[in-house]
């Protein structure tokens, strides 16, 4: 994690940021459009919490931006052989499970920086480790299990996460979109990947 | 504005089968991944944090 921890330095990513920093450019519109103009309500609103990697030698230079919110992995399993008792209110067992996760809402680095040849790792993967590393860290304040992503459903995000350790929550589009309320043609502009945690040794 | 952040949908059905099944797999393979280095980074990241 060479390059963020020994020549940036972590802070907020709040209105002092935005004001004084210069345009955050990780080469998507999208992205891009969030941390200059959504950052600040989702925060705002609790709706997340959002983080970014400034640059020690030019404090206005942001190399990397993160979102990150708590969020939880809840599953609904009706057993087969009850599935046709339901309209007849008989009691059955059903099982559910909870999973607390962090969601990392939006990720992006900036583009003069995403490969620097003297290092070992892009400084992409660097950020996931760190934020790996956060939610496993022993002075964290609540337990996650999971770290899930709302990926762009496009090439290069997935590569990365998936080079990350990450695995795709549905085994395909048409899963996600049914499960998501999207019809059949509708195209998924986004794709949710997780991460367990639990394999990482301190 | 930015595309929103999608929250998870509960997981039924195949999905849910097929997540607890990965889930109860990674329990096996508990600590097997050795982080010690980034925790280490990740320590210095906190400490020198400005928040």
């Amino acid at each position: 994690m060479a390059f963020l921890e020994d020549k940036c330095t972590l802070r907020v990513y709040n209105k002092e940021v935005l004001d004084n920093c210069q345009a955050f450019d990780c080469g998507n519109a999208d992205l891009n459009d969030f941390f200059t103009n959504d950052v600040l309500n989702y925060t705002s609103e609790l709706l997340g919490k959002s983080y970014c990697f400034t640059l020690d030698e030019d404090e206005s230079v942001v190399v990397a931006a993160f979102t990150v919110a708590n969020d939880s992995i809840k599953t609904f399993i009706l057993p087969n052989a009850r599935k046709k008792k339901v309209i007849t209110s008989i009691p059955r067992q059903k099982q559910m499970k909870s999973y607390p996760a962090v969601m990392i809402g939006r990720l992006g680095v900036n583009k003069e920086f995403r490969k620097i040849p003297s290092e070992d790792k892009s400084i992409g993967d660097q950020l996931m480790d760190f934020i790996k590393s956060w939610f496993v860290d022993g002075s964290n304040k609540t337990g996650c299990r999971f770290v899930v992503v709302d990926s762009y459903n496009e090439i290069a995000p997935l590569k990365y996460y998936k080079r990350n350790g990450f695995t795709e929550m549905f085994s395909s589009e048409q899963q996600e979109k049914e499960v998501t309320g999207l019809f059949e043609t509708a195209e998924l502009a986004t794709r949710l990947l997780y991460f367990d945690l639990i394999v990482i040794s301190k | 504005m930015a595309i929103a952040i999608k929250s998870v949908p509960i997981l039924k059905d195949k999905a849910a089968v097929s997540f607890n099944r990965n889930a109860k797999a990674s329990v096996a393979k508990k600590a097997t991944i050795k982080f010690t280095k980034e925790i280490a980074a990740s320590s210095k990241i906190l400490a020198k944090a400005q928040f």
